[in-house]
């Protein structure tokens, strides 16, 4: 099994198809990918995003990857698994403060976090790409900027000391990543086992938004784009750069459709409802505005 | 018709309330190659004979029918809730003021994907399955443990449903997308559910439960089910039969 690839555990038999799709593929891969340098790559797919440009399949695999090493370092960092970074100038104390709870749920968060990572990694190589490196990530929010005592010092210096923030980031990051997969689902279509990956782990992403939220006595649904994340994070449920294509989670028009007009169980459905029973996708540049603010410049 | 079966919607096939000619339009255009294909195709059938309703047959290489295969899973669902929430027995089966509120939007968001769906596919000119609902006699519905072990059913199914009919949808990335809006919504239900299941435990991810539907806990995939396996399960919940084609 180990040496079987993660699509052939995936999709069986599913992989010499793809080999066919493999040298299409490759003739998609913009040259700057291969450098792999993270802020590089990075700044090559936001631009090619504001430029309107479809994204290939494996842009959209190692934007993905980016948000993945992200998730699984905060995570892992949170469940004693990985180190913390010596910028942070602390112990990470986090699960200790949050009670007993927060354990079984964090370490489940942690696992399919780095599980994603190994995934994406091995499909983006099988796929002739080179998956893009793990960047250095500065959870105070502070884009990896350290002081002079060589700490990092961004907004949210307790992020492993403090069980609130940590689930405020926690929720943010989550959040954004059910939107991110949403808004590059569309991309993957010319690849189906790859496009059925990416919905599998989007749902599980949303599985663990709905826990954190309700974590921190929120509905584990987004009702609106309101919310209790800290003014710096607030983009989260706003609109991305193209708000038709990329509305606000407060959006209540689908399709054409106003939902909230529609018959509910009594009356109509409303606004709140409507809001809630449609998550909305988000562009990669948005998101990389958000998630830049955790990753070293 | 027995007597666990009860109709589940009156008429499927009026107009919804508030679509404008505006949108009616709109929705015409976002379907119509769908619509266009359906319409040629003798193979298109949603028959329905009137309350108990004929066998139900989607054909899944026609995006109309990816529509109704959604339409019929969340009027289930919506049928679900609104019955547990109706029921003489939620306030005492659900002592928990904040559970009977995330039941009661559980049943929103279901009635409001029904609604949506409803509307899209009467506006492509689509018909309307007629299905009707039963449940078994191990479902009862003024009980939390059984309406939440139903409920994750539902809620698993339907996320398991959405992620394995993005395939019959990838000629219309605008359709995906709209699936993707919802899919992630049925996936933060049922992490709900679960949780309440085995409150602050790895339960409310940890699909290794889920792997006949597909899922895969040691990579951190989720459920992704045939239309095939997805109306197996849901058959004992409708009267009808359900029959995927083209899959």
């Amino acid at each position: 099994m180990q040496s079987q690839s993660i699509l052939e555990q995936i999709e069986p038999g599913t992989w010499k198809r793809l080999l066919g799709r493999r040298a299409m593929v490759r003739q998609g891969v913009v040259a700057g990918l291969a450098a792999t340098s993270v802020p590089m790559f990075l700044a090559a797919l936001a631009r090619d995003a504001h430029a309107q440009a479809v994204p290939t399949v494996l842009q959209v695999l190692n934007f993905a990857l980016t948000l993945e090493h992200l998730e699984a370092e905060f995570y892992n960092i949170a469940v004693g698994r990985t180190a913390i970074p010596a910028a942070y100038g602390t112990a990470a104390t986090v699960l200790a403060g949050g009670g007993a709870s927060l354990r079984p749920v964090m370490e489940e968060i942690a696992k399919h976090e780095t599980a994603h990572v190994t995934v994406l990694q091995q499909t983006i190589t099988q796929l002739g790409g080179t998956p893009v490196a793990k960047p250095t990530f500065d959870f105070t929010g502070g884009r990896g900027a350290t002081g002079a005592n060589g700490r990092f010092g961004g907004p949210f210096a307790d992020v492993f000391t403090n069980a609130q923030t940590f689930l405020a980031l926690a929720q943010a990051f989550e959040d954004t990543g059910v939107r991110a997969y949403k808004g590059g689902a569309a991309a993957l279509v010319s690849n189906v086992p790859v496009l059925e990956a990416a919905l599998q782990i989007h749902s599980i992403e949303a599985r663990h938004a709905a826990m954190v939220r309700r974590l921190r006595a929120e509905k584990g649904w987004v009702s609106g784009r309101a919310s209790t994340l800290p003014t710096a994070a607030q983009a989260v449920y706003g609109p991305g750069a193209a708000a038709a294509q990329f509305p606000a989670e407060d959006n209540t028009s689908q399709a054409g459709v106003n939902v909230a007009t529609l018959a509910g169980a009594s009356g109509q459905v409303g606004v709140a409802a409507a809001s809630e029973a449609f998550d909305e996708p988000l562009d990669v540049a948005t998101v990389l505005q958000i998630a830049g603010l955790f990753i070293r410049a | 018709m027995s007597k666990v079966e009860r109709v589940l919607t009156g008429a499927l096939a009026r107009v919804p309330a508030g679509a404008s000619r505006r949108e009616f339009l709109r929705l015409a255009g976002l379907l119509g190659g769908a619509v266009a294909f359906a319409a040629c195709d003798d193979g298109d059938e949603i028959t329905g004979g009137g309350e108990t309703g004929g066998p139900v047959t989607l054909n899944f290489a026609q995006p109309l029918d990816v529509l109704r295969y959604a339409f019929a899973l969340e009027a289930l669902e919506a049928d679900f809730y609104t019955r547990v929430v109706a029921n003489a027995a939620f306030a005492t089966a659900f002592a928990s003021a904040a559970e009977r509120q995330l039941l009661t939007d559980v049943r929103d968001h279901e009635i409001a994907h029904r609604e949506f769906f409803r509307a899209a596919i009467t506006a492509a000119g689509g018909t309307l399955p007629t299905l009707t609902t039963r449940y078994p006699s191990t479902v009862n519905l003024g009980d939390r443990g059984s309406v939440l072990a139903t409920a994750r059913t539902f809620e698993d199914l339907g996320v398991a449903a959405y992620n394995g009919a993005g395939r019959y949808l990838v000629s219309r990335p605008e359709l995906l997308t709209l699936a993707g809006k919802i899919v992630s919504v049925e996936a933060r239900h049922a992490s709900a559910i679960r949780d309440l299941l085995a409150p602050n435990t790895d339960r409310f991810a940890n699909v290794s439960d889920l792997a006949a539907l597909g899922a895969n806990e040691a990579l951190g995939l989720d459920a992704k089910a045939t239309p095939t396996q997805v109306l197996a399960a849901a058959q004992p919940f409708i009267a009808q039969s359900l029959t995927a084609t083209g899959v």
